[in-house]
């Protein structure tokens, strides 16, 4: 007889099955800290300590175990109703388009720079003490994503700009609360770290009191850090050398040294890392406040204003004059890329 | 939060419940603190401790069940029947765990019930249910028919056999193999005939801060980890994770203070047999922990195979052997027979018996044969020391009240006074409660502990030890008694009853401190301006009411004693060599630092200073 729900069914039914989307909660939520994001670049726990035993936490943290994450509770939760059956894409109050006004935050960014001037925002009046997203590396690894914690507005700057790889962002809430006592943070992540961090707030868990906003970013998939590099590598250019990646006419584009090299989408579709497979969220439908950039204009962001909290928050950034907003007529794109992420979903 | 109390009636088999007022948790903390509170301000003075009217208190503290590191317990208070005085006894494993998770934190039980019962505490659903079936059974037996009549995944507390028949020495058991040893308390429980309480609880208790609950739990499991007394180890691999309690014998008898042949002398030649070290290489098969607890000292034993692994006892194999019961079963008795110590434990685990006074009764009765007080004729057989058929037979007989067990089944003192002749000389005991695995006359602040503990000879009230013989958190010479030991003693008193109020395990106190418990209590309860100043205080104040009832029984200066050998005899061999034990002196200097009078009353002025001036004093 064993209770059910220990790292060794983590490892069992989540890890080693793929539908682990590297958010990394499981490591913040193990009260031993007997959990580590290991060079394998999946969640491992050296040996059982006696704390492990008759402990469920990491596994009752995870939001991908089956009937853990019901989104009639969280919605309950975020948005006090849960959708309709015309909300294809969640629940929202508003689309627009946005850009930030900061001419660095814009000189740095993928897009709109929104995401980027959320989180300044959000520091410079004092919302928040921290923003957890996801970093470069820029020691070893440039364009590897790292998992972030952002107080001021250098730390801030560094995130900005679009990544192809998830970084698990959410082990970072206890580098953050606990290690650098921070009081208030703010996730900036992928519909999964999203979701994740909701279902950490439903399970009222202790580091998720201090989560006080969750700003999603759109998202199709991800592309497996390692086969980006290598393929960037095997046309003889080291990863660093690139300056920009983006994805134009149905091709990946890398762009360095005023020249550029292609891969197209199709050819890419076996980097997609497994757990994404399982994903049916693009527009992060549990988020505040959900930025992305189809459906704008180059070098401007779609934003989806979705909770209250999100939209009392960027009324303010619009106020305090930290972004220009303008309106999308056509949204049909996010109709179609979400619809289009839903239908080729696996179930799990 | 944390105040939750279900008040138990068995002899009408009704409950209610309430929640406990703040300001008396403030004060009091829960676990053993709370409990003084109740047995101090409902139990009537001079009660029977076997009678209907005597109250049990099983009480989980603000920790219990929840994320700190080691807040596994839960404690019982009650009147002991073996030492008079207020009982407090606490255990760990999962038991506690799972009733505060019940929606219990703390019971309060009376009366008696007509015929063997048992409750079923779940879902916040509260029963009184049939025990007549499991009357009569061994534990394991019994755990695994009340989880078959409950939930598979339910905790057991429950009564042995010893509990059924009274005996002044029974325990309470939980989770089979772990137990609120000392004192009696299941005597208690069988008076009423409540045979076992059964909880299953799934609700985490919830910090008031929990931010700040996480921050206080790191900082203490990070200082546990660290640390070779907590979960971490020496360079050598040694430690309480690795060795268990038992890494203490050789440490112990180093230092001359391991009682051996009833007191005699403190050094034992056949120690390394029984030590820690030995056990890894032969019984041991794997650590286990109570809840969350990374220190992880519990042991899981098998014997192999040899004249107690097959015959007789054919499946003997769980949790147990801690370095007391080494010591009661091993060097008290002169005993270097590994494999039937660790019987003995598993014998005293399934009957429900205090494994250190059943030691330390069976010594007694062993130095009596060799006096030539008792003969082979009292005994049945002959009783020497070492003789590991001796042991296990009168255990047994004890455990059955059968021959001579009838005798020692209620502890030395009172077979002493049965036997008369000068038995008593060798009742190695204090109020009643014996002693146990360190001899004072090399520590000499752990018997000024067994003196003044308010419940008898109980090393675990005070546990010097940490300082005078293994150096943690700080190193002080075993010899001296000024003014420094005595404070010393006081400050572990008072540190402990504060720890044994909030669901903490002892344990931790060798690598964390007020320090630490204090932000996750405050962090628990909400308590903002909490500190470890007054958690200190808290202790203090506990200690304090248990003596005040000790004294509204009677108890007087002359029972803060030590068995005249400790103070007459001197230590024949080894590192004490030459020492007795110099509690007069001691004594003195106690009640002065404590602020009680020279008879040991906790004065008027003391009890203003605790905040306890509305409690009349009993003189």
């Amino acid at each position: 007889m064993r209770i059910i729900g220990n790292f060794d069914d983590l490892e069992k039914d989540i890890i080693e099955k793929g539908l682990c989307t590297h958010c990394g909660a499981c490591v913040s939520a193990c009260p031993d800290y007997n959990i580590e994001w290991a060079i394998d670049d999946r969640p491992r726990r050296d040996q059982a300590k006696g704390m492990c035993e008759n402990c469920t936490e990491c596994y009752d943290s995870c939001y991908r175990v089956h009937g853990h994450f019901i989104y009639d509770q969280i919605e309950q939760l975020v948005f006090n109703r849960t959708r309709e059956k015309n909300e294809p894409f969640g629940i929202y109050k508003k689309i627009l388009a946005a850009r930030a006004k900061d001419p660095e935050i814009l000189k740095r960014s993928q897009d709109g720079g929104i995401a980027s001037a959320i989180g300044l925002y959000l520091l410079d009046k004092d919302l928040v003490d921290g923003v957890i997203t996801t970093g470069n590396d820029d020691s070893n690894h440039h364009w590897k994503p790292t998992s972030s914690v952002a107080t001021n507005r250098d730390e801030l700057l560094k995130s900005a700009g679009t990544k192809y790889y998830i970084a698990p962002i959410l082990k970072m809430l206890k580098d953050a609360i606990i290690d650098m006592e921070l009081d208030r943070v703010a996730i900036i992540g992928l519909p999964c770290q999203i979701r994740s961090s909701r279902f950490l707030q439903k399970r009222e868990t202790d580091l998720s009191f201090a989560i006080l906003y969750h700003i999603g970013l759109f998202c199709t998939h991800n592309y497996e850090y390692k086969t980006l590099s290598e393929a960037i590598e095997n046309h003889k250019i080291r990863i660093k050398d690139v300056e920009k990646f983006a994805i134009k006419n149905g091709n990946f584009c890398a762009y360095f040294n005023g020249s550029n090299m292609t891969f197209s989408l199709k050819e890419m579709k076996s980097w997609v890392p497994n757990f994404c497979q399982y994903c049916n969220d693009y527009s992060a439908e549990f988020a505040d406040i959900s930025i992305g950039s189809q459906a704008s204009d180059e070098k401007w962001s779609t934003v989806i204003i979705r909770s209250e909290k999100g939209n009392q928050l960027f009324s303010e950034l619009n106020n305090e004059d930290y972004i220009e907003t303008r309106e999308i007529v056509d949204y049909s794109t996010i109709t179609k890329n979400s619809n289009k992420k839903k239908k080729i979903a696996l179930n799990y | 939060m944390f105040g939750k109390l279900l008040r138990i009636d068995l002899s009408s088999k009704s409950y209610k419940t309430e929640t406990i007022d703040e300001a008396i948790l403030r004060k009091f903390l829960g676990g053993r603190g709370y409990g003084a509170k109740i047995i101090y301000d409902e139990l009537p003075p001079k009660t029977d401790p076997l009678s209907p009217e005597n109250i049990v208190v099983i009480a989980t503290g603000p920790l219990t069940g929840s994320k700190a590191p080691s807040g596994s317990r839960y404690a019982i208070i009650t009147k002991s029947p073996l030492t008079g005085a207020i009982l407090s006894a606490n255990s760990g494993g999962y038991w506690g765990t799972h009733l505060r998770r019940a929606g219990v934190d703390a019971m309060i039980i009376k009366g008696k019930a007509e015929s063997p019962t048992y409750l079923w505490i779940h879902d916040n659903t509260i029963e009184f249910r049939d025990a007549s079936r499991m009357w009569g059974k061994k534990i394991i037996e019994s755990d695994t028919m009340f989880k078959a009549e409950t939930d598979e995944d339910a905790k057991v507390l429950q009564i042995g056999i010893a509990g059924e028949q009274k005996s002044f020495i029974a325990a309470i058991m939980n989770d089979k193999f772990r137990a609120a040893g000392r004192g009696g308390g299941g005597a208690v429980l069988g008076s009423k005939n409540l045979k076992a309480i059964v909880v299953k609880g799934d609700i985490e208790p919830k910090p008031a801060n929990p931010i700040a609950m996480k921050r206080a739990i790191d900082k203490t499991i990070k200082a546990l980890e660290n640390h070779p007394a907590g979960a971490g180890v020496t360079k050598e691999g040694g430690g309480l994770n690795a060795l268990g309690t038992a890494i203490l014998v050789n440490v112990i008898n180093g230092s001359g203070i391991f009682p051996t042949k009833n007191f005699q002398t403190g050094v034992f030649e056949n120690a390394e047999d029984i030590s820690g070290e030995k056990m890894v290489e032969t019984i041991l098969k794997k650590s286990v922990a109570c809840f969350r607890c990374p220190i992880e000292c519990g042991r899981w034993v098998k014997i192999n195979g040899g004249r107690y692994g097959d015959k007789e006892y054919p499946s003997t194999e769980g949790e147990s052997v801690e370095y007391e019961t080494i010591w009661a079963f091993g060097g008290e008795l002169a005993n270097n027979d590994l494999n039937s110590i660790a019987l003995a434990n598993y014998l005293c685990n399934e009957y429900g018996l205090d494994t250190i006074s059943v030691g330390v009764t069976i010594g007694f009765a062993m130095e009596l044969y060799e006096k030539g007080i008792l003969t082979k004729n009292d005994v049945g057989f002959e009783l020497k020391w070492g003789d590991t058929d001796g042991i296990i037979k009168l255990l047994e007989m004890i455990a059955h009240r059968e021959g001579l067990g009838e005798l020692l089944a209620d502890g030395s003192r009172i077979a002493a006074l049965k036997l008369g002749n000068g038995a008593d000389y060798y009742s190695i005991q204090v109020k009643g409660l014996e002693l146990p695995a360190y001899d004072p006359r090399g520590s000499v602040g752990i018997g000024l502990n067994y003196a003044t503990s308010n419940r008898g000879a109980a090393h675990v009230n005070g546990y010097t030890i940490a300082a005078e013989i293994v150096g943690a958190p700080l190193k002080v010479d075993p010899f001296d008694y000024g003014p420094d030991k005595v404070g010393l003693t006081i400050l572990f008193q008072d540190l402990t009853a504060a720890v044994d109020s909030i669901g903490e395990c002892l344990f931790t106190t060798f690598s964390v401190g007020a320090d630490e418990f204090a932000p996750m209590i405050a962090a628990m309860m909400g308590w903002k301006d909490y500190n470890a100043d007054e958690f200190v205080k808290t202790g203090e104040r506990i200690y304090a009411l248990e003596r005040l009832f000790n004294q509204r029984e009677g108890f007087k200066r002359e029972d803060d004693s030590l068995p005249r050998r400790l103070v007459e005899e001197e230590m024949p061999e080894g590192p004490a060599k030459g020492k007795t034990h110099p509690l007069e002196t001691m004594l003195n200097m106690y009640y002065e630092q404590r602020g009680y009078d020279k008879e040991g009353h906790v004065t008027e002025d003391k009890l203003k200073d605790l905040g306890l001036q509305m409690l009349t004093i009993a003189r």
